[in-house]
């Protein structure tokens, strides 16, 4: 009975040392591990940089089963096997650490790439959405910000514009502090179709950096296209004297301008312009239907000559009947010339285009 | 003085011999876990030594460290520890039948140092059946200086061995089933509560220094659609005819290499080990345990005609290594040709009906159960095995689908199982649980005939039997 005390109380008291022994040995262990698995990472690390993602994917791999209880470089692996396109085993990584933290913001965002890629919009969406939602270890709103703009430029690749502006304006509400990621921004609200949101955006980004000619070109652009020619002028201009304008926007705030130059409906002209203008139009759409000599002019052709009589400043000041007869002359005389001859010259354009925005009688 | 006396005189005397034996059990647990993480970290130490901390060892490398180590390592059983030939389970049942209870300390000493070395330098064995005869080793050591009765002491051995297949595995529902089911043979209240306790405190102590990290990272699990079922099914069909097919060319090929003169049971593990590296020249996955790679094929990095490679290489690796008498484990190598096997179904079932195939991670799941049903011919174990692994319960349905067919088809045309035919044919005749529990329900069905349900009802003194 006594040997059986000591030998219990023994076994007792032998837990102790046994104990210490083998935490040394785990402690050693783990730090071997440590530092074998941060070598693999590195040589992971370079791989990756040097193009050579099968090879990262390994190094990354074997890093991970040295750090077996370290998500980081299973996160490694599995962008690394996004980059050498091996997508189901990347995605089969990268589920395991979402089953662990569904709501890390990294792996849900990489889900995302890897379901767009794959084009399984419904789960790409819902992963995107999932990181936009989910926990960031450092700068979180950047974080989410970006998530949810490369959301959107999926979105747009895919054609789903409608989704694609819901995101936008949300980003819109909270633009980006730097200019460049407004100006990106508001690049991707005109795609999506909603220019206005752009425009404002564009504007608050001109207060802070009035000299931009990135944005103010592309404000110019945006207004351009909607027809607000006198704000798309200005811009273009502002755009011309803070750093110069690509030829594309050269042209176009030369199309603009005699837009502005050439338009009869323009707000605040004088009686007297407004018929000068007239005439103008008259001869720009005279020349036009004469340019275009098809049969399906005809008739234009002959409306043409029983208008020309009378389409002087001096007639047209005292019957407005002809004016109105006129411009509906030069309206349709442009739209068919441009439809049965095409483009024909820049003042014709910009007439067409200063038509566009009347409304139809 | 007196006082402190009058104090522990009443624990002494509430410390009773059942209670000593699970105080006994928990300790073992303890000491059991503490062996394993030792274990386990010495075959890593050896395996980094030896192979490098790559994954895919240089090639000289592949091709000496395991025949070179195999020699080292022969020569140490031939010489040493002839005892720790084989995978341990039937030692320790040996123990708990033969040799009431008595597993020699040195027999332990010698688990630990062969199969460290025999593993960590790339054989195609297994930690966990060595963890469990170190564990059994251990608890009889104690159960001897403690002077347990020897009705107690018989029982030492599968509780210690409990406890080192529970920190093998950090699984201590599988443990204790695995006891239960392949070394007792039966439930016996008077074991249970030890078996239970030395596996949960030797969990607890591994878990405790090498963290809660489950076996494998298994990705989530659902099933696609019922049809993927059949899929299933026919894994338990391949399962189990390749479980066959191992179990008889390990039983024919060991006992002919035991045959062959002494002198080439030095050099058997040197070949074996050679060929082990051959193969882990193309296909390093083979060496060793595997656990990294079954993680690998879970997380669907391999195609179909690597997957069905390493199923079948790994059966031939581990089947020369075991048969040469190479200390080591087949519960590892079992799981791995069955992850392989189950991920070469999946794979191939993609091929042919993509849209209703789950995850590969569950069919490699799936296919570990399959094989340790087919060729351990441990079912229950198995299909908890699995469970517990892989912390989903609802990947029940499929592996007991799997298993059972498994099982069955081993069953049929293989009439003992592989620890049944081991341990036959080293002239040692323990009985097989199998047998065991086919001659229960006999006897059950003897001793209840159908026809009559004795009734025990709370307000009646006496039984009333009903007619049915």
């Amino acid at each position: 009975m006594f040997r059986r005390r000591t030998v219990l109380a023994l076994m007792l008291v032998g837990v102790v040392p046994a104990f210490a022994l083998i935490n040394t040995l785990v402690s050693a262990a783990r730090t071997s591990r440590e530092s074998i698995a941060v070598d693999w990472a590195r040589q992971g690390d370079a791989n990756l940089a040097a193009g050579r993602a099968m090879d990262a994917a390994d190094d990354y791999q074997t890093a991970d089963e040295y750090a077996r209880n370290r998500g980081t470089h299973r996160l490694q692996l599995a962008m690394a096997l996004v980059a050498a396109d091996r997508l189901p085993e990347a995605e089969a990584q990268l589920q395991t650490l979402w089953n662990t933290a569904p709501g890390d913001g990294v792996v849900n965002l990489q889900l995302a790439r890897v379901a767009a890629r794959q084009l399984r919009v419904s789960d790409a969406v819902r992963y995107y959405h999932a990181a936009i939602d989910g926990a960031w270890t450092d700068d979180a709103v950047g974080q989410r910000r970006a998530a949810r703009l490369e959301l959107a430029r999926f979105l747009l690749e895919r054609g789903d514009r409608t989704q694609a502006q819901v995101e936008l304006v949300a980003l819109a509400a909270d633009p980006p502090p730097e200019i460049q990621g407004q100006i990106d921004l508001a690049g991707l609200l005109v795609d999506a179709g909603a220019d206005n949101r752009a425009l404002t955006l564009l504007a608050s980004a001109l207060r802070a950096d009035p000299t931009n000619t990135r944005a103010a070109a592309l404000a110019g652009r945006i207004d351009a296209r909607i027809g607000d020619y006198r704000d798309a002028r200005a811009y273009l201009e502002r755009a011309r004297r803070s750093g110069g304008l690509t030829g594309d926007d050269e042209a176009l705030l030369d199309t603009v301008t005699r837009v502005l130059d050439l338009d009869p409906d323009a707000r605040g002209l004088s009686s007297r312009e407004r018929l000068r203008r007239t005439v103008r139009a008259f001869e720009i759409a005279s020349a036009a239907v004469g340019r275009c000599e098809t049969d399906a002019l005809g008739a234009l052709r002959d409306r043409r000559d029983r208008l020309a009589p009378r389409v002087t400043e001096r007639t047209l000041a005292g019957d407005p009947d002809t004016v109105d007869d006129t411009l509906a002359f030069v309206a349709g005389a442009l739209d068919a010339a441009h439809a049965d001859c095409g483009a024909g010259s820049p003042d014709e354009r910009a007439l067409q285009l200063a038509f566009q925005r009347r409304p139809q009688s | 003085m007196k006082r402190v006396a009058s104090v522990t005189q009443p624990f002494r005397a509430a410390l009773s011999e059942d209670q000593l034996f699970l105080l006994v059990a928990i300790l073992i647990g303890i000491y059991s876990g503490l062996a394993v993480v030792g274990f386990r970290l010495s075959i890593e130490w050896i395996r980094l030594w030896l192979l490098g901390s790559s994954l895919r060892p240089a090639p000289l490398r592949a091709l000496l460290v395991p025949s070179l180590s195999g020699l080292v390592v022969a020569a140490l059983v031939v010489l040493l520890f002839p005892a720790v030939r084989g995978s341990g389970v039937n030692q320790t049942k040996a123990a708990l039948y033969i040799y009431d209870g008595y597993i020699a300390f040195r027999t332990v000493i010698g688990k630990f140092i062969t199969c460290a070395l025999a593993i960590g330098s790339g054989q195609s064995l297994g930690p966990e059946d060595p963890s469990l005869q170190i564990g059994a080793g251990l608890a009889s050591a104690f159960g001897r200086r403690l002077n347990l009765p020897p009705e107690r002491l018989r029982f030492i051995a599968p509780v210690g061995a409990a406890a080192g297949i529970a920190a093998a595995f950090s699984s201590p529902i599988t443990a204790v089933l695995f006891v239960i089911e392949e070394v007792i043979g039966r439930w016996s209240a008077g074991v249970l509560g030890a078996v239970v306790l030395a596996a949960v405190s030797s969990v607890v102590t591994e878990q405790w220094f090498l963290g809660d990290e489950p076996l494998f990272r298994v990705p989530p699990y659902h099933l696609v659609h019922g049809a993927e079922l059949i899929a299933y099914a026919t894994l338990g069909v391949i399962g189990g005819a390749l479980s066959l097919a191992f179990v008889k060319i390990v039983g024919v090929l060991r006992p002919r290499l035991r045959a062959l003169p002494p002198w080439t049971w030095y050099v058997q593990p040197a070949v074996a080990g050679l060929l082990v590296g051959a193969i882990a020249l193309r296909y390093p996955q083979v060496m060793g345990a595997g656990y990294e790679f079954i993680d690998r094929a879970m997380h669907d990095e391999y195609g179909w005609r690597t997957l069905i490679a390493l199923c079948l290489l790994k059966a031939v690796a581990t089947t020369a290594s075991f048969v040469s008498g190479t200390p080591g484990g087949l519960f590892a190598p079992t799981l791995f040709i069955g992850a392989m096997l189950g991920g070469a179904v999946c794979a191939v079932e993609r091929l042919i009906a993509p849209g209703i195939t789950g995850p590969i991670g569950a069919y490699v799941l799936v296919g570990m159960g399959t094989l340790f049903a087919g060729i351990l011919r441990a079912p229950m174990t198995s299909v908890f095995m699995i469970v517990e692994v892989s912390g989903n319960y609802s990947i029940i349905l499929p592996v007991m689908i799997s298993n059972t067919i498994a099982y069955l088809l081993s069953r049929q045309f293989q009439h003992h199982s592989l620890f049944d035919l081991l341990s036959r044919q080293d002239g040692t005749e323990l009985p097989s649980m199998e047998e065991e529990r086919e001659e229960q329900i006999r006897t059950i069905g003897v001793r209840v005939p159908p026809e009559t349900v004795v009734k025990f009802e709370a307000d009646a003194a006496a039984p009333r039997t009903e007619g049915r």
